[in-house]
């Protein structure tokens, strides 16, 4: 097959992974922080940054070792012809799937925030629109996308601090009020923003500097920390993470505090805004899962797989019909899977690949 | 008699009457003959009498024949000195007098030569009208091709640029001259460029816009590609900075190519300006596109679905001079719009004259009449008065229409969605731009791609050679 001719350079890298993590989690993340660590969540994601920063690491660890392979290839190399296979359909899945919960996580935010009236079907199928023209383009005009989003939404971070002055720092003490536990069991929901970052694994074959891989990977987290670090933090301030458990999307609430001469409501605007960069987590999977196709039987353009791909999705929203009760429920199976695919595989796919490695020099 | 594509007629009474025959309808067709003062041979003129500089022709090639020359060597030296080419086939005769060129046919040996002798009628250089600027160039490019050329050389003095004839379209009849500066140009867009003209498949091509569509990478895209001036300031600039530059003989606008979509934003006199009131008008510039582009249709998702994002004081004005209108807002605003551009094109067409009485007829039946009648509100008014103010500050023509069409699908899209809808359109077009080439050069730059360094460049002006201050001067 040959190296890859889509090329991302190393900005563009960090941004793709970057705005992948910010998503829909950041919305609901110190929500579902303070129902297990309270106001010590803050720890948590630390340790969670921790964890998804290892997780990236087992990644280009294996990454490296096969230049010029794709995901697809190299898990054919490593597991055998029809296992790699096997697991390959599994992330595949994984990924499409990750494309629909999002998806239709951001309609239904859409729907209860600004407009209740719209037909969902209608929703969807527009948003699908600018996914169609970005992801069916090569991976180059991509990384101009995200490029984009990078820079137009740079604005949207230092909102937050708009809360500030109503906001109460005792909130944030006791550190570590109830123990050592609380925060660990915290770890979980952090992981969860944190996903995006197992998009290295198909965009490494197409790097410009290979070598920086992990340095972007790191960066990225990084980035994405900071910014669940600040929505974190500033909502326990402002709320207290009793008050915390109470609201889906605390986010949301937060912005509600910003008022402008001109403009109320400005959570409107914010989240209309904001499908932007969901729109990027929704690209990034969707790319995921039609190259891994790609790769997977050797075809030789994505871009015709785009489109059967949004009419099946939107096929699956029409007879779904998704309900905010119905996405929770299905949140909580997904979300252990999705730990399972960011965090577990690349340590356990790490581990085999190191004792085939073992296993091949022993047996020379 | 021979046919249009064979070969020439052998002997002067034959040519004499094929070309007769062939120029019957056409008036200024004149044809004679004279004999040779070194050996009596008949040799046959023939020319289209509007279009060939007859003095000339007479006096450096007719004269000398028939009074001068002593042998052959010295005929034939001195029509290849004037030649425009020597040919066989009657069908490049033919082009060739058509295009201004006269034919000498020898008898003894059947040799045709095309002598260049063409005289168009030279136009004027006038001020560019529709190009004005405050501190710019006072010449504008003429329709001739000559005239252009020099037009550059005097504005780029001493630069050694390549200038490439080009003939191309089916039977050679467009006639393309590119220019540009050998170490700046990128070759890969010349090699690119020269492939494109010469694929050019229709048979002729009147204005540089019509080039530009045949040469241009997204066809189907709603903004220029190319940059079509009349300035030779523009021209020059674009030249020196790398950028090729394509002349016609018969259009007064050059094309330069490739182009970046911020590039359309600057002019001329940018440069000849000082530098922080340049970096002001770009970003007022900016802050008109957007208005120009979103603001009809941010109006129409807020009153149609976010009206709480108003504050509450101006909700009650504005409800109050919605009350009266009747219909939803987005017919509001595509009337308002269509009325809007009616005039615009209706100014445009007139002759000076009458063309006031345009604006007289918009101001007060739009400006009054209707929202008294209770057609649309005043808010309505302001919104669509103040989107045309701003698309009419692009300095570049082709790019404020892009921008004046462009606002109907995001109204629509507000109309549909409110600021969903608004956003969904702005990424769509976000992805147009970053996936648009010019000549293979990605027209985003440096927007997307993200380059940084050029920014400064490009949104603000920064002084010509950094800031510095003269060490000579007196404090």
């Amino acid at each position: 097959m040959g190296a890859p001719k889509q090329q991302l350079s190393h900005k563009q890298y960090i941004f793709y992974i970057y705005k992948t993590q910010i998503g829909i989690g950041v919305l609901v993340l110190p929500n579902t922080l303070s129902k297990m660590a309270g106001n010590s969540g803050w720890i948590s994601l630390l340790l969670g940054w921790m964890i998804a920063t290892a997780a990236g690491y087992f990644i280009i660890q294996v990454m490296k070792r096969h230049p010029g392979r794709t995901f697809a290839e190299v898990l054919q190399d490593v597991l055998g012809k029809w296992i790699g296979r096997a697991v390959m359909t599994a992330w595949i899945a994984y990924a499409a799937i990750a494309v629909g919960v999002v998806l239709f996580m951001e309609v239904i935010i859409i729907q209860v925030w600004i407009l209740r009236n719209m037909e969902q079907l209608l929703l969807i199928a527009a948003i699908m629109i600018p996914v169609f023209m970005i992801t069916r383009n090569r991976l180059q005009v991509q990384g101009r996308y995200v490029e984009f989003v990078y820079l137009y939404t740079l604005w949207m971070p230092p909102l937050l601090f708009f809360s500030l002055k109503d906001s109460h720092v005792l909130n944030l003490l006791p550190i570590a009020g109830d123990g050592l536990l609380p925060i660990l069991y915290g770890i979980k929901p952090t992981l969860i923003p944190f996903l995006g970052f197992e998009t290295a694994y198909m965009l490494y074959p197409h790097l410009q500097d290979k070598t920086k891989a992990f340095r972007g990977l790191l960066i990225a987290n990084s980035l994405a920390l900071i910014i669940f670090m600040t929505v974190v933090v500033t909502s326990t301030m402002y709320f207290s993470s009793e008050e915390l458990r109470t609201f889906i999307w605390p986010t949301m609430q937060l912005l509600k505090t910003i008022t402008l001469p001109f403009i109320e409501r400005f959570e409107i605007v914010f989240l209309s805004y904001y499908i932007i960069l969901v729109t990027q987590t929704l690209c990034a999977y969707l790319f995921f899962t039609a190259n891994g196709i790609k790769d997977l039987f050797g075809l030789q353009d994505h871009a015709k797989l785009i489109l059967p791909l949004l009419v099946l999705l939107l096929a699956a929203a029409a007879i779904l019909k998704p309900t905010l009760e119905g996405m929770e429920a299905t949140n909580a199976w997904y979300d252990i899977v999705s730990i399972g695919m960011g965090y577990a595989f690349p340590l356990l796919f790490w581990g085999l690949w190191q004792a085939r490695k073992l296993g091949e020099r022993v047996l020379r | 008699m021979t046919d249009q594509v064979g070969q020439l007629p052998t002997g002067i009474a034959e040519m004499q009457a094929a070309l007769q025959q062939q120029f019957a309808g056409v008036s200024d067709f004149i044809l004679k003959t004279a004999r040779l003062k070194c050996n009596g041979q008949p040799v046959l003129y023939a020319y289209l009498g509007v279009s060939v500089d007859e003095d000339k022709l007479i006096r450096e090639v007719v004269q000398p024949l028939v009074l001068e020359a002593d042998d052959m060597e010295q005929v034939r030296s001195l029509l290849e000195s004037v030649q425009g080419g020597q040919l066989d086939r009657w069908e490049d005769i033919l082009r060739g007098m058509w295009g201004g060129n006269a034919l000498m046919y020898m008898d003894k040996e059947p040799i045709a030569y095309l002598l260049d002798t063409s005289s168009w009628p030279s136009p004027q250089i006038k001020e560019p009208e529709n190009e004005s600027s405050l501190k710019g160039a006072r010449s504008g490019f003429t329709e001739s091709n000559p005239t252009n050329l020099a037009l550059l050389r005097h504005h780029l003095p001493g630069e050694q640029f390549v200038q490439k004839q080009i003939r191309t379209g089916p039977g050679g009849k467009i006639r393309v001259t590119m220019v540009y500066l050998p170490d700046k140009a990128t070759p890969e867009s010349v090699e690119l460029l020269l492939d494109r003209i010469n694929k050019i498949e229709v048979p002729s091509v009147l204005s540089m816009g019509e080039l530009a569509e045949q040469l241009e990478d997204n066809s189907y895209s709603l903004f220029p590609q190319f940059l079509l001036t009349e300035r030779p300031d523009v021209a020059a600039i674009g030249i020196a900075e790398g950028k090729i530059a394509l002349l016609m003989g018969h259009s007064s606008q050059v094309l330069l190519a490739p182009m970046a979509f911020l590039s359309f934003f600057m002019s001329v006199d940018d440069r000849s300006m000082r530098w922080p009131v340049v970096t002001f008008f770009r970003l007022l510039r900016f802050v008109g596109l957007l208005i120009a582009i979103f603001l009809p249709s941010v109006y129409i998702a807020t009153v149609s679905f976010h009206y709480e994002i108003i504050p509450i004081d101006l909700v009650l004005s504005v409800g109050k001079s919605l009350e009266r209108v009747p219909v939803p807002p987005i017919l509001e605003a595509f009337f308002m719009e269509f009325i809007l551009e009616m005039l615009r094109e209706a100014s445009l067409r007139l002759p000076p004259k009458v063309g006031q009485s345009v604006g007289i007829v918009g101001g007060i039946v739009i400006g009054q009449a209707a929202v008294e009648a209770g057609i649309v509100s005043n808010v309505m008014v302001i919104v669509v008065a103040l989107t045309a103010i701003a698309s009419f500050i692009q300095p570049n023509q082709d790019m404020a229409a892009a921008v004046r069409l462009l606002r109907f699908p995001f109204m629509i899209a507000a109309y549909l969605m409110g600021m969903i809808g608004i956003v969904i359109g702005f990424m769509v077009l976000v992805c147009h731009i970053a996936s648009m080439q010019s000549l293979r050069m990605p027209f985003g730059s440096p927007l997307f791609p993200i380059r940084l360094g050029k920014w400064s460049s490009v949104l603000a002006r920064l002084p010509i050679g950094g800031f510095r201050r003269r060490k000579d001067s007196e404090r």
